[in-house]
Parts: C-alpha cells; sequence; structure tokens
C-alpha cells in the first residue's frame, strides 16, 4: 500500500512537473523566448510554470475556496499540456537521448546519482517529522485550509510563509501530505538539474554529473529535499535558472531577456526575506552587465510579478509587508516585544557576527558549533577548492554574474542573520564556479591539483552517502511500509505523542470548546486551539497577562475553555497561571503521561512527559 | 596576472593549491568533529541495535 502510494506520487509528480513546464512554455511562446539548449529551455520554462501555478494559487487564497480552486486549478494546468505537449515531449526527448550517451564512467555517475534520488525520494516519502515544518511550514497551510486565508497572529512565523509554501498549500489541498512533501523533492531534482545545466557550460561530463552527485549528497541539500518539511531549496532552483537566462546570447540585453530573468528573480524574492538578498545581488548584477536602465526596470517589473505576493499578504493583513519584522515603526499594535525578540533570535538576525567567520561563512564552511545538524553541513568543498575558482576567473559576463551574485547576496545574509543555512540558494552556483575551476585544472594538465581536487570530491561524495544511509534509514522504513506510521511518528516526530494524547482527550463531540495550548509541533493536533507560548504567538503579551485576573479576562475572551501543559507553562507566564491552578479557577481535568523527544530529533533522546489538560472553571 | 600570487613553477603551484586543500579539509574537520561527534556516535548506536 505504502509503495502503491510512493508510485502515485511519483506519478503525480511527473504530470505537475510536466505541466508547469507546458505551462512556462505558454508563457515563453507569447513572449517570443526561446532558450539555445532543450534542457534548459525546459528547466525556465518549468521555473516560469511553476510561478504562474503559485500566483493563480496565491489569487485563489482569496476566494477561500482552496480546495475546490486548486482542482480548477488542475484543469487550467491542463490546457496548455494538451497544445504545448508536443513540443515539451520533444525537447524532454533530447535530453534524455543526452542522458544516454554516456561513457561508461558517465553511466556509473548517473546510475548513482539515480539511486541516491531514489532514496531521497523514498525519505522525503515518510510521514511528516521535520521541526519547523510541524511548526509552521506545513501547519500554516493546514490551518489555512481549515480555517480559511486569515493572519495567525497566534504563530509568529506564519507571516515567514512565502510562495513555495503555496507548493504545500496544493497537495494538502489535494489530499496528500505525500505530494505536499513530493514538491519539496521536487524542488530539490530541478536545482540537481540546474547545477549540472549550469556546469555542462563549461565542465567535462564527468565532472558534471560527480559536481551533481555531491550537490544530492551534501547533508544540508539531502536534509531540505526530503524530511526538511520546508520549500526553500526551490530558491536554488530559481537562482540557478536566473543565471542560464541572463546567459541567453541571442535575446542578450532585449526586454525579454530582462522580463524573464526578472519573473524568475522574483521566485527568489518570493520565497523567503533571505531571498531578497539574492535576487537584489541579481539586480545589481543586471543593472552592471546590461547597463541599461529600461531593461532594468522591465527586470525589476518581471521581478514584482514573479515574486510581489507574500509582500501583498503581510501588507494586507499588517500594513507592513515584512511583518514582523520592522513592525516598530510598520505595525507596532500588531506584535508584542516578545514575540518578536524570540523569532529574531531563532532567525539569526539577533545575533553580533564576528568579522573572523566572514570569510569560511563566503564559501560555505561556516558551522555554529553550538547547534550543529545537517541543516548547516555544506562542507569544506568550496573553500578547499577556493584557488582553482580564482584561477580560473575569467573576466567575462559569463563569470562576472554568479561571482557578484554568490559574494554579495552571501554578504547580506551574513550581515542580516548569519545562519549558514540560507546560503543554500547560492550552493549551486558555487559549485558550478568549482567545477569550471576544477575543469580548469583539467585543462592545464595539472596532475597533482587534479588529484588532489578529485579525491576531495570523492571524499565529499563518500561521506555525504554515509551520511544519507545513517539519516535516511528510518525515514525509507516507513515510507515502504515496514515501520507504520504511529510507530515511526512515536520515535521521530517532536512532540507527536503529546498532540495524539490531546486530540483523544478533546477530540470528542462530548469535550468540544478552544484550548490553550504552549506546544511548539502543532501539525498533528486536530483539535481547536490557540497558541499561547509568548515566544511563538503575537496573542499572548507577557506584558499585559501578568496577573490572574489578566488571564481570566484573556482566557474569557478567546473563549478558552481547556489549558494544557505538558509538562509546564513557559517560565515568562508560569506564576499567573499556576496562581490561577491553587485557587482552582484551573481545574485538572484530565493527565496522562507520554513518550517525546528531548532537544533535536536527531540526537534521539527521548523522555517521559505528563500532559495535564486543565479547565476553566470561573 | 593571477598566477602572480603564486609560484612559477607549475609544480609548486599545484604543490601551494593542493597543500591549501589538504589544510581546508583537515581544519574543518578538526573544527566540527567535536561537535558532530555525539550525534554520529548516537545515531551509529542506533543503527548497531
Amino acid at each position: 500500500m505504502a509503495i502503491a502510494q510512493g508510485l502515485l506520487t511519483l506519478i503525480a509528480l511527473c504530470g505537475f512537473c510536466l505541466g508547469f513546464a507546458c505551462f512556462g512554455n505558454t508563457i515563453l511562446r507569447l513572449l517570443r523566448f526561446g532558450m539555445e539548449s532543450d534542457a534548459e529551455h525546459v528547466l525556465v520554462a518549468v521555473g516560469i510554470g511553476l510561478l504562474g501555478t503559485e500566483i493563480l494559487l496565491f489569487l485563489i487564497q482569496f476566494t477561500q475556496h482552496i480546495r475546490l480552486g486548486s482542482l480548477a486549478l488542475i484543469g487550467l494546468l491542463c490546457v496548455p499540456l494538451f497544445s504545448e505537449f508536443g513540443c515539451i515531449l520533444r525537447r524532454f526527448r533530447a535530453v534524455f537521448q543526452l542522458l544516454g550517451s554516456r561513457s561508461t564512467g558517465g553511466r556509473f555517475l548517473l546510475f548513482v546519482t539515480g539511486i541516491v534520488l531514489c532514496v531521497e525520494f523514498l525519505t522525503s516519502l515518510a510521514p511528516l517529522t521535520g521541526s519547523d515544518a510541524m511548526h509552521y511550514h506545513f501547519t500554516v497551510q493546514k490551518l489555512i485550509l481549515e480555517q480559511g486565508f486569515h493572519p495567525i497572529f497566534s504563530n509568529t512565523h506564519s507571516f515567514l510563509c512565502g510562495q513555495h509554501h503555496l507548493l504545500i498549500l496544493l497537495g494538502l489541498a489535494l489530499g496528500s501530505e505525500k505530494l505536499a512533501l513530493g514538491f519539496i523533492f521536487l524542488g530539490g531534482v530541478l536545482s540537481a538539474a540546474i547545477l549540472a545545466s549550469l556546469a555542462a557550460r563549461w565542465a567535462s561530463e564527468q565532472l558534471v554529473l560527480g559536481i551533481t552527485l555531491l550537490f544530492l549528497l551534501t547533508p544540508v541539500v539531502f536534509w531540505q529535499m526530503s524530511s526538511s518539511g520546508a520549500p526553500d531549496i526551490y530558491m536554488a532552483f530559481f537562482a540557478g535558472t536566473v543565471l542560464i537566462v541572463l546567459y541567453q546570447r541571442t535575446d542578450a540585453g532585449t526586454w525579454r531577456q530582462a522580463l524573464v530573468a526578472g519573473l524568475l528573480t522574483g521566485g527568489i524574492a518570493g520565497a523567503k526575506y533571505t531571498g531578497c538578498f539574492i535576487a537584489a545581488a541579481v539586480a545589481v548584477a543586471f543593472i552592471v552587465e546590461f547597463a541599461s536602465v529600461t531593461r532594468w526596470v522591465i527586470f525589476i517589473l518581471g521581478s514584482l510579478i514573479g515574486g510581489i505576493w507574500p509582500y501583498l499578504r503581510n501588507t494586507i493583513w499588517t500594513g507592513n509587508p515584512l511583518f514582523p519584522f520592522l513592525s516598530e515603526k510598520l505595525s507596532p499594535h500588531l506584535i508584542t516585544a516578545y514575540g518578536l525578540t524570540t523569532l529574531v533570535s531563532d532567525t539569526g538576525a539577533a545575533v553580533s557576527h564576528n568579522p573572523a567567520q566572514l570569510f569560511p561563512f563566503l564559501f560555505f564552511a561556516a558551522m555554529r558549533a553550538k547547534n550543529p545538524g545537517p541543516w548547516d553541513f555544506f562542507g569544506p568543498t568550496v573553500l578547499a577548492l577556493a584557488p582553482l575558482v580564482f584561477l580560473a576567473y575569467k573576466n567575462t559576463r559569463e563569470w562576472r554574474i554568479p561571482v557578484l551574485v554568490w559574494f554579495l547576496a552571501s554578504l547580506g545574509n551574513f550581515f542580516s542573520s548569519g545562519l549558514p543555512r540560507f546560503l543554500l540558494p547560492l550552493f549551486p552556483v558555487a559549485l558550478f564556479c568549482v567545477a569550471a575551476g576544477i575543469e580548469s585544472s583539467i585543462e592545464k594538465d595539472w596532475k597533482i591539483t587534479n588529484a588532489v581536487s578529485v579525491g576531495t570530491m570523492a571524499l565529499m561524495i563518500l561521506s555525504g552517502a554515509a551520511g544519507l544511509a545513517v539519516y535516511c534509514r528510518k525515514p525509507v522504513l516507513a515510507a515502504v511500509g515496514f515501520t507504520g506510521r504511529e510507530a515511526y511518528l512515536e520515535d521521530m516526530a517532536q512532540d507527536y505523542q503529546v498532540a495524539q494524547a490531546i486530540n483523544q482527550l478533546l477530540g470528542t463531540p462530548k469535550n468540544a470548546g478552544t484550548a490553550l495550548i504552549f506546544l511548539r509541533h502543532q501539525y498533528y493536533l486536530r483539535i481547536r486551539y490557540l497558541n499561547g507560548d509568548p515566544g511563538t504567538s503575537f496573542e499572548a503579551d507577557p506584558e499585559r497577562l501578568q496577573t490572574p485576573e489578566q488571564w481570566k479576562e484573556f482566557l474569557r475572551a478567546k473563549a478558552i475553555v481547556y489549558v494544557i501543559r505538558a509538562p509546564s507553562y513557559p517560565m515568562v507566564i508560569a506564576a499567573p497561571l499556576e496562581e490561577l491552578e491553587k485557587r482552582g479557577e484551573l481545574v485538572r481535568f484530565a493527565q496522562r503521561e507520554v513518550g517525546n523527544l528531548k532537544g533535536m530529533r536527531i540526537e534521539q533522546a527521548h523522555i517521559t512527559v505528563p500532559v495535564i489538560i486543565l479547565k476553566t472553571n470561573f | 596576472m593571477k598566477e602572480h600570487f603564486l609560484p612559477k613553477s607549475s609544480v609548486t603551484k599545484q604543490l601551494v593549491i593542493s597543500g591549501w586543500t589538504i589544510a581546508v579539509l583537515a581544519w574543518y574537520f578538526h573544527q566540527f568533529s567535536p561537535a558532530f561527534s555525539p550525534i554520529i556516535r548516537g545515531l551509529l548506536q542506533k543503527l548497531w541495535r
């Protein structure tokens, strides 16, 4: 059954990919814009089609009929599918013929890449366990489907959801969590394809396949495209696609190229706030290279069409496009100082940045020693092979654009957040430059350097493969049905057993009523709830909720019937709530002991916690 | 122009570049192994069981 579901998801993903390509091809045909190679054209068409689909999905949300709208959208995607199918299929066939005509070494690398992709696909099909995904990437989309398209102030991260979260929404709207997860995997495949396409410009066949394999086996990449549950990987795809469009020679400097590049840049900026640094870097590279204000304005207009939507949503809801950031000036009445401070520290923006960390950060070799994990691990490849990139660099447009985008965007990210994982969109760009560096060394017949650089790649591929093997074992067993869904989630998903206990104790019509929770991972909750953790909710302001009376008023205003702690209240609001318990105004309704994960799930530290449900009594 | 930063001899150039590569690999794994080793050890123990 699980395998059949996996196959169905794969078929659906292929169908959607074809649909995006055909939709994108229609738009490119209208613009009379085409790429020089079949592979590049297909990738650009997929990018444009994907953006078009996301824009339509965004507009559908306002109708509040998202499930019906999603079905209509599929119908709409079928129209260009019929008209453009022949053209796109011909281009796909040309790409596959190119893949088939490889040397023995190339075929071996292609075979290994196929196996890695299969393993990553299966890993992505396991039930959702990503911490941030269960907090907001998936939870917010689920809430939108259940409660409508409204601002969710009880989840501070909900406003950070970007355009590519709409693919998660689409998957969930069609009733399939696997499809939603599959869309994220598709983003990884497209990113690998764009890296291969870029590298093929300057590097030999085996080097292209080697660098693509290295990308797929980099922990931050396989974590992001398989079990993270976050759609950030699409930014890497769009960053590479923009480069390919800017490299196009037939339409170089035309308004068509500016518009298509702008649209794709919008796909980066619309993904998340840090994407704006990359989009700004592309805009700088564009004006530097093409030196035309008119074209640049068209590029910016394209970017706005492609990526303004989450900012527009936030403006409509709060008057602040970057909500909750800049709220002190733009929307002070909508936030709590405590919630904002916690959010800012979570995104790294509050941390002061040591200039000594800048150099390894720019070359993807930085890592936060206090909180290590696959989400920061790009490996040392780019820094180790940086001298080859430096020596291969030529003062041509093909080199200037990627290098400018890479360094400008990295600098922006370093000073705004400093979190290494936000460099993910730039990783294919950097690896593309690394491939060019190694190729340059091969051309010079530098045998020692060649041996060391190929050895470095082999070392990182092998260690990445070992990491993937360890990391994917449990999710793959769950995806193919060897481990049951419940058993897997109990073992791997933080707060899952707590959520299940709450569902069982309060999920009956007899116990209906809104519950106040302080749980970070809310995805598996099936009751009506309000998040009262001041660190992750703007609803509960610890400055205004300091006395039991203020809490009683708050609970009445929000029609809260139950208050749930597992095991304790957040420290900043604990005292007045404990006082209400002592007074008997919050009385014990039910209690259950359940297992939970302590700290990060990767550490696999299991503990037992009490889930205590209290009922209001005033 | 750029190669003026490096020695003239091709072999010496290669040795300098390769030396950098090996030094970065050694630095990276040395710096981050204490942070990662408990996680890797824990995962391997789980796998073994």
